[in-house]
């Protein structure tokens, strides 16, 4: 089985623009799941474990910097490596992130390949 | 005449579609067929700071379903298409929103500043586009033949 990865997101095209970028970035066997807020995302990483969270930040229900402050607080997901993936403007919000533990951000708008690239990347230097 | 700030926002819708789907609107020459459409999509975000903004977009409903193939890489009659269109309408207000906030603030700005969750409703087509296409910070560009307006005003909508 290939790598398990959850995109956490509450817009339905950009959950599909990517995981339509994961299918097609050559990961072996690659496992979606998806969560379009962040109290799905805490529920569907404590029941799926996977190796990487792609979030966003701005979401109803819970957003994601609370989201990504709980499972980075939580021993049995504090090891799961959480990119942010964000129209989030505001730097100082970023910068708490990185120092909570966050492994990576990716800006709104993205191209595929930047997608790509930062997940690779992450999962352990795969080009 | 449009204002700076109406065209700062359309600069930044076009940033936002080049990016995020390979559409390169240009600025619009003709804006009166829009308003013959009965329905309109108005797509729009908030953002709170120093100083808030509301951005807002008037389009046909269409232009969802036709942006929405372009990220998916699917036909534009394509059910998923027709189905992710209000999405792809908010995520692009999402990203806009972004993209002229950060001008506004700065790269190294660490001002407090918070996005709203976008919002999409449909309207009824002459009279909104009217009164959208009037307003000074109204900029209006052409995106492969789809008209789109778009306005920046303060965050109360005034």
């Amino acid at each position: 089985m290939g790598f398990s990865i959850l995109i956490v997101d509450d817009s339905a095209i950009t959950r599909a623009v990517i995981k339509r970028t994961i299918l097609m970035s050559g990961l072996p066997d690659p496992v979606i799941h998806e969560a379009e807020h962040g109290r799905a995302g805490l529920a569907a990483a404590a029941q799926f474990r996977p190796d990487l969270i792609l979030a966003d930040l701005q979401m109803p229900e819970m957003d994601g910097l609370e989201m990504t402050l709980k499972l980075l607080a939580d021993p049995g997901t504090r090891s799961i490596p959480v990119v942010v993936v964000s129209a989030e403007p505001s730097t100082s919000t970023i910068a708490r992130l990185r120092e909570a533990g966050v492994r990576g951000h990716v800006a709104k708008p993205f191209t595929p390949e930047t997608i790509s690239r930062v997940i690779k990347e992450t999962l352990g230097g795969i080009s | 005449m449009n204002s700076i700030e109406a065209q700062r926002a359309g600069e930044a819708l076009a940033l936002a579609l080049e990016t995020a789907a390979f559409i390169s609107p240009l600025p619009a020459e003709e804006v009166a067929p829009v308003a013959s459409q009965d329905r309109l999509a108005l797509a729009s975000i908030v953002w709170r700071g120093t100083p808030g903004a509301l951005v807002e977009l008037l389009v046909a409903p269409e232009f969802g379903g036709y942006l929405a193939a372009a990220q998916l890489g699917v036909e534009e009659q394509a059910e998923e298409a027709t189905l992710r269109g209000p999405d792809a309408l908010k995520e692009l207000m999402n990203v806009t929103a972004a993209l002229l906030a950060r001008d506004q603030l700065g790269p190294e700005s660490h001002a407090p500043l918070v996005l709203g969750i976008p919002r999409y409703v449909e309207v009824s087509g002459p009279q909104a586009w009217r009164e959208f296409t009037g307003d000074p910070r109204a900029d209006i560009l052409n995106a492969d033949g789809h008209l789109l307006a778009i306005r920046i005003r303060n965050e109360n909508g005034l």
